[in-house]
Formats: structure tokens, C-alpha cells, sequence
């Protein structure tokens, strides 16, 4: 319906074109979607069995998990690197708190506090100096929040709180066959997806991405709206740190290796644009479960795992590519107006 | 001559020449064994790739791009050559390393085709050759590593050897800046690319061929990393397909302590080298301090953020003081 | 939107036929085990696997093998649910993390999968496959630096990472070792640094370590790339501080010998491991163990093994059949080891 409006404010194109053309990306992502899933059932007659697969998808939304709000980063026109370091920091300040005092609940407390600490440093930061582009601060607090886990944990790993049934529940848990989890996921994915398309708040990040200075022209506060968004960024991260060690139980410096470059990939299979201003969260959302179940398919045969990695790459590339040449064609065959 | 002195203080290089002074100052005290001919030449000769490959970065980053695929494909190329030189195709060390930089320079020009004719974003582009390269690197190798007897023994001898007390690594480094150095102060080239990074509008009016600039700077870039690949495998004696993991991070690092701007248009050779020692001095510094290693990581991260915190304090104060003169 | 409605029933109505059309479990009788190591491009995990393999298709048992992609748990993890969904009979694991495989190692025991951890142990499996005893290891590694040193000295250990379960266990038996025995009094433990299993790092740290302590006599690296990495560089720059520890012949063959920085070194047969580790999922799921300590039983090579108690000090939390001893190479028989593994 009007998921594309705030586009319609800042795009010169009619929006009826635009609109089609938002659309189709999403089809064509749908379909491929389609397409993987009956790979994965083609190759695996256990895949669509829903205990097991509702087990594949858990371990690959607490990455999809910080896709939504790498989302708004890239919304932006920004990258936040120090995601997967984040998560490290939380998740093991969790385990420290939990050792320390015996509660889950504090514990769980202290992961989103950090989270949100460390999102609210980068956007700090991103507001102080705001010539840096936030790609480089991350890369600084990326590799500072790892080394400060590396150096509270040392050659240890924290556990426990697997003993903990309600905290082992919040990933384990299950409502039927359905764990809380995934729908714990699909309704803050609801929340994420409100936020961008129908409110003032989205409207604005929209406006930012597509031109910062005109938008600071038109009065929106660039630099609270940064703030914000690199909070709820690291927000995220202790929310996933808090899955991540109901997940596993047990918390190690090398926690959340890669979730940045992950979460990265799959919105920009959605359909978001590095350089800011464009895309949707459904579009994301799908390509979230197009590299995850696509992943989970090919281990059900075993492929190896590098080799997994060079499909996702190459599926990156020419989807990205496709992408392009679709919006060149269009441009070339599209009437002047 | 006041002024000369005084513009030559107020440069982001001599600010950085300071504080790795100052480490190198701490270091020595902490530790007499630092600056010894031994040490500094075993921490070069470590770095050297890092080293080198931030001068390939700093291209790409002064046409405002990005290539974060440089770890993965010194690990490819390092790997195809050393699988050639087991089943005995290679048999001599300029062929090694004449083909390691022949793998890189493709991977380098198939990651700048997609960005300058397929108008992929650098960093989308490279992470997806990331993986694609990491990858291969596996599975040409099957998994496997190339033991030392493997190697040529030429190839391992010139690796692993200096001249005039110096190791050749280090030697080829040299070459690579000094060569980087000409390229961006005097020629052409070097102009158009400084141009097309600061304003790529202007660049494009003025008729300058964007992409075959991004193709050359791309190839140049993955050439240099299969030089890497090269001097990796050589100096360690083995070629291992994990090698250089994350390496792409340090060599970000060096670029951007070194005062390179992530937008485009702004960044020095020398600001590079210094960055890159800067690192380099850091990761030794620790353990020969006799620091617990697992600070090394939080110290990193902070100088980073130090470096470019107090680059934008800088260039702000800079920017006050020629304002005030101005107004006076 | 009312398109994308439309597919999304159309998907979803996919999904109940695709869910409904789909049997049980396979019933051919086959069995499948599936061995998941620490991390893909580590030779000593490969020839580990590819004894596991052997073994298992001698016993006409179809063999997979899983490398993650990172040498993490979470990688891991990720790799055994697939198994678990793919039914396979067995699960032999080299444990990333101490812990925090435990549950996904339950869920698969619940699905009636028999599973066994080698190399490094964790919690949530029936019985560790342990190369050789920690306190074995760890004596001739203190050894090796005693003789070395000629009995009084300054030595240093090059481990991998700092997260490294095994090793730790290793490193922490040596200090017991050490303390306990007057013999050792004259030896000074200078420092334990980590290289990461990475050569640059690995080498930077011996770099360190040479120039911090210049009356260094042995580095003791009980890693395969650490005592790879220490060995080279020492050759390279000409120290005489000897390098200990344990390596692989194929990788270490020249610079094992006499004259040469690693006069012997230890290890025990990655192959052989792999193999006992298929021969005691197969005993699980014939029922000739119930992984009890106490119990013995023959293996499909023909060996009996004893389960013996676990030892939670060192790091073992299950109970264990010990495969063999460390065994020593040297310049002797180095050439011929190279061949094998």
C-alpha cells in the first residue's frame, strides 16, 4: 500500500514508478526465496520438517536479528561496524554479572545496558565529530570493545546460565512447534518495519540518507537522529548477546566473529543501499531468510562450508549487479520526464 | 623560515612521527632489546605486507572506494603459486612471484569491474569477492597446506634473505612506496586520482575516464596483495589457506591513523607508512613490554579512535585560526 | 500488496504441502557417522578426519565429514543441528568451547544420535576419545624442556589460542608437574604467550620472546603451528634457543634433527585418533559400551579399551578411553613419520 511513501517526498520519479519498481525487487527476492526452499526440500527430505528447521532458522536470526538495525545504519548512509564486537562485550559482561551475583535477570539487565552504552558511545561520538564517517569510528570501537572482552575473559569462557530454565527458555522455549524466539523476532521485525515506513522518525532517516545537508536544511536534527539510531544499534546487539547465551550457555572472546560482514550482506541482498536513502525492511527481512535457509539447505547435504561461502559471495555480487543493470535499463528505456 | 618550520609542525605526519617516537621512547626504556637492528628488522620484515598493502589501499581509498577483499586474495594467490611450485610447474622463484602477482592483479581487476561497469558499492562488491576468494583458496588447496619442502628453494632462499643486513621483504616494500610516492606527486595519473576522489563530479566534466581509473587502481591494488601473497608464503615457509584472515582490518587501521580520509581525495604516502609502522611498533610493543597480550586489542582500538578524534580537532583548530587570520 | 499477499499464501501453501508430502525418517538401515572438527585448514584436524573416514567405511559405515568455517562453537553448532536433522547414527566432535556444545550434544543424544568428543573434550557427550592422558602429555613436555636445558634454565611455552581447551589443560599439568618435582627446581618459567594458531602471530611472539629474555634456552610450543612457526624463525635469525613441544612430521621434517632447532618433538597419531573415535561410535550403537568408567570393550580394529573416570581437573568432563601415548620423533625416524602424517 504505502510502504514507498516517505520515498515519494525526496524522489523526483512519479511515484507509481517508483513504486512498481520497489516492488519488483521484492518479488524478484520472493522468488528467489521460493526458489530456495524448494532447493532445500529437493535436497534434503528432512527440510521442512519444523523441528529441525525451526532449529536452523533460531541460529540464524541472532544474526538477523542485527540486520534490522543495520538496516537504519544503512538507511543512513552509514555502516556500523562494531556490531559483532558489541555482542562479544555484552554477552560477556552478562556472564560476568551472572557469575558475580547468581542472577540471570541481572545479568540479562547488564547485556542490554551495555549494548546500549556501546550504541550510545559510536552515536556519541558520530555526534561530537560530526565529519567522521561512522565507518571509521566503528572500525575503532569494533576493535576496542573486542579487545576489552578479550582482556575481561582472557583464555577463559564464562558459563552457567544455561541452568537457568526461563533464561535457557528464551531461546529454547517453544510455543508448539514455533520457538519464542522466531516470533519474538517477526514482532520486533513489525516494530522495525513500523518505525521506517510510517512514522516521522522513518521519514527523516529516509531524508538523511538520500541528503543529509538538504535534510539539516529542512530542520531535521541530523545529529539526535544518528544518535538514536546507533543506540538502538547496540541495543539490538545486547538483545542478540542475551540469545546468544540462552543459545550456547557460555561466552568466549570469539563470540560474534563476522556478524557485522553477515549483517551487512543480508540487507543488502534486501535491497538497501550502502550509499543511504533506499530500501525497505520486508525486502530485507526476506533476504535475511534467502542466506539463511539457503545456508541451512546446503548443510543438510553437507557442502562444504567454504564452498557455502564462495555461493554466498557470488550470489551477493550478481544480485547486487542485477540490481544495477535493472535500474540502468530502466533509466535508458524509461521516457524523459 | 619560521613559517616554513612552523607549517611543517602544524602537518599530520609530524604529529604522528611524534607519538611513534614517543612508543619507540617507552618501548626502549621498558625494554633494551627493542631498538636493536635484530628486532626492528624482525618487525618490519612481519609487517611488510600490511605495510605494503596500505599503499595499494590508500589508492583505492583516495577514489573514495573501498577493498576489503586484499586478505583474501594474498591467500589465493600465495596458494596457487605454492600449489604450482608442489606439483613442480613453478620451478623458479621470479616465476613465483611473477604468477602470484598475475593471480592478484586478476582478482584485483575482477573486483574493479564490478565497481566501475557493474556500479557495485566498493564495499559490497569486495566483501562479496571476500568470500569468493577466501573460498577458492580452499578449494584449490583441497583443504590442505604446502609444507616448505614443497617450495622452491630459490624462492624460499630470496624470501627469506637480506641484502646489505636488510631483508629483501623489507627491500621490496621500499620499491612499492617510493614507486606509489612518484605516481601520486608527479604524474598524471597520480593527479587524476586525487581529483576523482575529492569531487567525482568535477573529475567526469573535466574528461577524465573514471572507471578505466578505478579498473587500473583496482588491479594495481590486487597485484600488490598477490606481491603479499608472494613474500607470505615465502617468509613463512608454508602456504596455509587461513592466512591473512582479517588482515584487510589492520591495513584500514594503518590507512586511517595515517590521516587517510574514507570519503576520498585526502590521504599522504608518508602519512600511510607511518600509520602502518604505528601498528606494526603497537603489536610488538606489548609483548615486549611484557604487557598481558590480550590488552593489545583495546590499546589498538583506542589509538585508533585517538588518531582520528584528534585529526578532526585538528583540521577544526586549523580551520578556526586561518578563519581568525583572515578576519584580522 | 495485495501481490505480495497473494504470494505469501501461495508460499505458505507451498510450505503445508511441501511439510505434508515429506516422510519419516530413513529406514534403510545404513548407518552414517559424521565427525565435525575445529576448523577447515588444519592439517592436523584433516588427517584426523580422514582416519575417521577410513575406519568408519572399513566397518561398511557411510562416513561424513564437517569442517566449520570459523574455529568457533557457534560454527559448530550450526554444522550439528544439520547433522541432527540429516539422522545421522554417530557424532564424533573436537570441541571448540568446554561448554557451550552441551545442549546441542544433548538434543542430538535425545534424537537416539551416539556421540563422542576427541581431541578436546566438552560436557553433552557419552565418552572422550583422549589422544593421550594431560598428564602424559604434559610430563614429556617438561621433560623435553629439562633435557633440553640441561636440566636448569630459562623456558618460555608458544600456545595457540588463548581459548584453546586442550592446550590449556596441557600448559596447567605442566605447572602442577613442575611444582610437585623437586627434579624440576632449577627450571624458570618465563612467560606463556599466545600465537593464535597464526603464523604472523605466532612468530611475532617468538620474536618477543627472544629479545625479552636473551638467556631464553627452550620455547616449548604444544601446537602444531606455534612449534612450526618458533622453529623457523629461530632457524631463521640463527638463535641457538631450542623449540619443544608437539608438531607434525609432515610440516616439521626440516627442522627436526640434530644441529637443527628442534632436536625431537611429540605427538601422536591424528590418524590413529580418528579411528578409534569411529571404532567407539561404533561400539555405542552396537552396544558394546554404555560408556560407563569401569567397562571395556573391543574395538572394531581389534584393540580393547578400557573406559577409565573422568578427570574434571584437567578439563575432562566425560569419562575417556586413552588412545595411546605421545610419541617421539626425531631425526631418526622424522623422514618416515613425514610420509604418514
Amino acid at each position: 500500500m504505502s510502504e514507498v511513501r516517505p520515498k515519494r517526498i525526496l524522489d523526483a520519479t512519479p511515484p507509481g514508478d517508483l513504486k512498481t519498481r520497489v516492488m519488483r525487487w521484492e518479488f524478484l527476492l520472493l522468488a528467489l526465496l521460493l526458489g530456495v526452499i524448494v532447493l532445500g526440500v529437493n535436497l534434503h527430505h528432512n527440510f521442512l520438517a519444523p523441528n529441525h528447521l525451526f532449529n536452523g532458522i533460531s541460529v540464524f536470526l541472532v544474526r538477523g536479528l542485527i540486520a534490522l538495525s543495520m538496516a537504519y545504519c544503512l538507511l543512513l548512509g552509514e555502516i556500523d561496524l562494531s556490531v559483532g564486537a558489541i555482542v562479544v562485550l555484552a554477552a560477556t559482561l552478562l556472564g560476568v554479572v551472572f557469575n558475580a551475583t547468581g542472577s540471570a535477570l541481572l545479568g540479562l539487565l547488564t547485556a542490554l545496558a551495555v549494548g546500549l552504552l556501546c550504541g550510545a558511545l559510536n552515536g556519541l561520538i558520530l555526534v561530537k565529530f560530526r565529519e567522521l564517517p561512522a565507518m571509521i569510528v566503528t572500525l575503532g570501537t569494533m576493535i576496542l570493545f573486542r579487545g576489552l572482552s578479550e582482556r575481561i575473559l582472557g583464555p577463559a569462557n564464562i558459563g552457567g546460565m544455561r541452568e537457568v530454565t526461563w533464561f535457557a527458555n528464551l531461546y529454547h522455549g517453544r510455543l508448539g512447534p514455533v520457538p519464542y524466539f522466531v516470533i519474538f523476532f517477526f514482532v520486533l521485525a513489525g516494530i522495525f518495519w513500523f518505525v521506517m515506513h510510517k512514522t516521522t522518525f522513518g521519514r527523516h532517516m529516509f531524508a538523511i540518507g538520500a541528503n543529509r545537508t538538504a535534510a539539516e536544511y529542512a530542520g531535521i536534527n541530523v545529529g539526535k537522529t544518528r544518535l538514536i539510531v546507533f543506540s538502538i544499534s547496540g541495543l539490538i546487539c545486547g538483545i542478540s548477546a542475551v540469545f546468544f547465551s540462552s543459545w550456547v550457555g557460555s561466552v568466549r572472546s570469539d563470540v560474534g566473529l563476522g556478524y557485522e560482514i553477515e549483517a551487512i550482506a543480508m540487507c543488502v541482498l534486501g535491497g538497501m543501499s550502502t550509499a543511504g536513502g533506499k530500501g525497505t525492511l520486508p525486502g530485507v527481512l526476506i533476504a535475511v531468510f534467502i542466506i539463511g535457509l539457503l545456508r541451512y539447505a546446503l548443510s543438510l547435504v553437507n557442502v562444504n562450508p567454504e564452498t557455502v561461502r564462495i555461493i554466498l559471495g557470488a550470489l551477493l555480487i550478481t544480485v547486487v549487479t542485477m540490481q544495477n543493470v535493472r535500474r540502468f535499463v530502466r533509466k535508458k528505456t524509461a521516457p524523459a520526464n | 623560515m619560521k613559517a616554513h618550520l612552523r607549517k611543517l609542525v602544524s602537518r599530520r605526519e609530524f604529529s604522528l612521527l611524534l607519538v611513534l617516537v614517543a612508543v619507540g621512547a617507552i618501548v626502549q626504556w621498558q625494554n633494551p632489546a627493542f631498538l636493536t637492528m635484530g628486532q626492528i628488522d624482525s618487525i618490519l620484515r612481519n609487517y611488510s605486507f600490511m605495510i605494503m598493502l596500505a599503499t595499494g589501499m590508500l589508492m583505492v581509498l583516495l577514489l573514495g572506494g573501498i577493498d576489503i577483499s586484499v586478505g583474501s586474495t594474498l591467500a589465493l594467490s600465495g596458494m596457487a603459486s605454492a600449489l604450482l611450485m608442489r606439483d613442480g610447474i613453478i620451478t623458479s622463484g621470479l616465476t613465483a612471484y611473477l604468477f602470484s602477482v598475475a593471480v592478484g592483479a586478476v582478482c584485483g581487476l575482477l573486483v574493479g569491474l564490478v565497481i566501475a561497469k557493474g556500479k557495485v558499492l566498493p564495499i559490497i562488491a569486495s566483501l562479496g569477492f571476500m568470500y569468493v576468494f577466501r573460498g577458492m583458496t580452499f578449494f584449490i588447496s583441497d583443504n590442505q597446506w604446502v609444507g616448505t619442502r614443497f617450495l622452491v628453494p630459490e624462492y624460499l632462499d630470496f624470501s627469506r634473505g637480506s641484502t646489505l643486513g636488510i631483508s629483501n621483504l623489507v627491500w621490496i616494500v621500499l620499491a612499492v612506496y617510493i614507486l606509489v610516492f612518484i605516481v601520486l606527486r608527479w604524474t598524471k595519473l597520480g593527479r587524476q586520482i586525487y581529483a576523482v576522489g575529492s569531487n567525482p563530479e568535477a573529475a567526469l566534466v573535466s574528461g577524465i575516464r573514471i572507471d578505466r581509473i578505478k579498473l587500473i587502481v583496482y588491479t594495481f591494488n590486487g597485484a600488490l596483495a598477490g606481491l603479499a601473497g608472494a613474500m607470505f608464503v615465502g617468509s613463512f615457509a608454508s602456504a596455509m589457506n587461513n592466512s591473512a584472515m582479517g588482515m584487510e582490518l589492520d591495513i584500514i587501521a594503518a590507512c586511517v591513523i595515517g590521516g587517510v580520509s574514507l570519503g576520498g581525495g585526502q590521504g599522504s604516502v608518508p602519512g600511510v607508512l607511518l600509520g602502518g609502522l604505528l601498528i606494526a611498533v603497537l603489536a610488538r610493543s606489548l609483548s615486549l613490554m611484557g604487557i598481558d597480550q590480550f590488552w593489545q586489542q583495546a590499546l589498538l582500538g583506542s589509538v585508533i579512535l585517538l588518531a582520528v578524534i584528534s585529526n578532526v580537532i585538528m583540521t577544526r583548530h586549523a580551520a578556526r585560526r586561518s578563519l581568525e587570520r583572515r578576519e584580522i | 500488496m495485495k501481490k505480495i499477499l497473494a504470494l505469501l499464501l501461495a508460499l505458505v501453501l507451498v510450505l503445508t504441502l511441501a511439510a505434508c508430502g515429506n516422510g519419516g525418517p530413513d529406514d534403510d538401515g545404513d548407518l552414517t557417522f559424521a565427525i565435525v572438527t575445529k576448523s577447515a585448514g588444519n592439517p592436523f584436524m584433516e588427517r584426523m578426519a580422514s582416519g575417521f573416514e577410513a575406519a568408519s567405511e572399513r566397518m561398511g559405515i557411510s562416513a561424513v565429514v564437517q569442517h566449520p568455517s570459523l574455529i568457533t562453537a557457534e560454527a559448530q553448532i550450526e554444522v550439528i543441528n544439520a547433522l541432527i536433522a540429516q539422522e545421522v547414527d554417530g557424532i564424533a566432535v573436537a570441541a571448540n568451547d568446554a561448554e557451550a556444545l552441551a545442549t546441542v550434544l544433548q538434543s542430538a543424544r535425545d534424537a537416539g544420535i551416539a556421540v563422542v568428543t576427541l581431541d578436546s573434550d566438552t560436557a553433552g557427550s557419552q565418552m572422550f576419545v583422549n589422544q593421550a592422558g594431560v598428564r602424559e602429555v604434559a610430563q614429556v613436555l617438561v621433560d623435553s624442556v629439562y633435557d633440553m636445558t640441561g636440566g636448569s634454565g630459562q623456558f618460555a611455552v608458544l600456545s595457540a589460542t588463548a581459548l584453546a581447551t586442550n592446550q590449556n589443560a596441557w600448559i596447567a599439568a605442566m605447572g602442577e608437574i613442575i611444582d610437585e618435582d623437586t627434579r624440576y627446581a632449577g627450571l624458570e618459567w618465563v612467560a606463556t604467550v599466545f600465537g593464535d594458531d597464526e603464523w604472523q602471530a605466532s612468530t611475532d611472539e617468538t620474536s618477543s620472546l627472544l629479545a625479552s629474555f636473551p638467556d631464553l634456552e627452550v620455547i616449548v610450543a604444544p601446537t602444531t603451528v606455534g612449534i612450526l612457526a618458533a622453529a623457523q624463525y629461530v632457524q631463521l635469525v640463527g638463535s641457538d634457543v631450542l623449540v619443544a613441544g608437539l608438531g607434525l612430521p609432515s610440516e616439521m621434517v626440516d627442522v627436526v634433527g640434530p644441529d637443527l632447532p628442534t632436536p625431537y618433538m611429540y605427538l601422536w597419531n591424528p590418524v590413529e585418533l580418528g579411528e578409534v573415535a569411529a571404532y567407539a561410535l561404533y561400539a555405542f550403537v552396537n552396544g558394546d559400551t554404555t560408556g560407563a568408567a569401569g567397562e571395556s570393550f573391543v574395538s572394531q580394529g581389534g584393540v580393547t579399551f578400557n573406559v577409565i573416570p573422568a578427570a574434571p581437573d584437567l578439563g575432562i568432563v566425560n569419562t575417556q578411553i586413552i588412545v595411546g601415548l605421545p610419541f617421539r620423533f626425531d631425526g631418526d625416524n622424522i623422514e618416515e613419520w613425514a610420509e604418514v602424517f
